[in-house]
């Protein structure tokens, strides 16, 4: 088996796919059963479709009042024990890494651990620059960053994207209405999930209707539809229809 | 199924940094002026 091995990388796909399909059920129908892991699954794979979707795979824990079970606990453990060894230190996709896994940990720490290890912000362990690198290169490369980003959306802890999304709300709001124009709604599903944090304000933008919309196109992909899933349960946290 | 090894991060890294988000904005089509006719000219035989 390869290392670019198309089967494994279709499977893990696959496996990914299937589990956003799952986790966005159980945030559109809190109650009912949701476990990240499917027994039928080859573990390895499970382990990288869990690492693949990050925090959204807990975000019915998080966002739906869902109860992990230690089976789902010990999978997003395993699943995040390593650093991913790819990417070049102070890279773009360094960041994106670093922050997701360190959400999902934090994520794991606030549903599993004790209250007091919780901390507010995400521990960055590389160096946020790319952020500061993305905005000067201007709003386009900012926002793509911003959409790999969009995982953080699902754990409540503060990171330099989050402080990044308060100050360029304006520059989401856009990016969000552009890609909608464009016919590219899983690009606009991950930024409808910053504008939809609390904190998050773009006036300019009705956002609930543009939301309901993607709800009612057709997603691209299982985690696009998990996208828009996750932020209508952040609208609905944040009781608010902007 | 037989059990998979443990998967390469480079497929793993690569399914998280997709979709990647197209970064190139096409121009939106620029609106007409306000004096242009709602149709074109009907041909002379019409």
């Amino acid at each position: 088996m390869t290392r670019a091995d198309p089967a494994l990388r279709a499977a893990v796909e696959r496996a990914a796919g299937d589990l956003a399909v799952r986790a966005a059920r159980a945030l559109r129908d809190p109650g009912g059963p949701y476990a990240v892991g499917d027994p039928a699954e080859d573990e390895p794979i499970t382990l990288a479709a869990v690492r693949v979707l990050g925090p959204d795979a807990l975000a019915p824990f998080l966002l739906a009042g869902a109860r992990p079970a230690a089976r789902d606990v010990d999978l997003v453990e395993r699943g995040h024990a390593d650093p991913l060894a790819v990417a070049a230190p102070g890279s773009r996709d360094a960041l994106v890494h670093d922050l997701r896994d360190a959400a999902a940990r934090h994520a794991l720490t606030l549903l599993h651990g004790p209250p007091r290890a919780v901390p507010a912000r995400l521990p960055v362990t590389g160096s946020a620059a790319p952020l500061e690198d993305a905005r000067r290169q201007g709003r386009r490369p900012w926002a793509a960053l911003m959409v790999l980003l969009a995982p953080l959306t699902a754990c409540p802890a503060a990171s330099p994207a989050h402080d990044q999304a308060r100050r360029h709300a304006t520059d989401l709001g856009r990016a969000a209405v552009r890609a909608v124009l464009r016919r590219d709604p899983a690009t606009a599903a991950r930024l409808v999930r910053w504008l939809a944090l609390p904190d998050v304000s773009c006036p300019q933008l009705d956002l609930a209707p543009l939301v309901r919309h993607l709800a009612l196109t057709t997603a691209p992909t299982a985690r696009a539809a998990l996208d828009v899933a996750i932020a209508e349960r952040l609208l609905h946290a944040a009781g608010t229809a902007r | 199924m037989a059990r998979t090894a443990a998967v390469p991060d480079e497929i793993v890294s690569a399914l998280v940094l997709e979709p990647e988000s197209p970064v190139a904005d096409p121009p939106l089509a620029a609106p007409p002026p306000p004096d242009a006719p709602l149709l074109p000219p009907a041909p002379a035989d019409a």
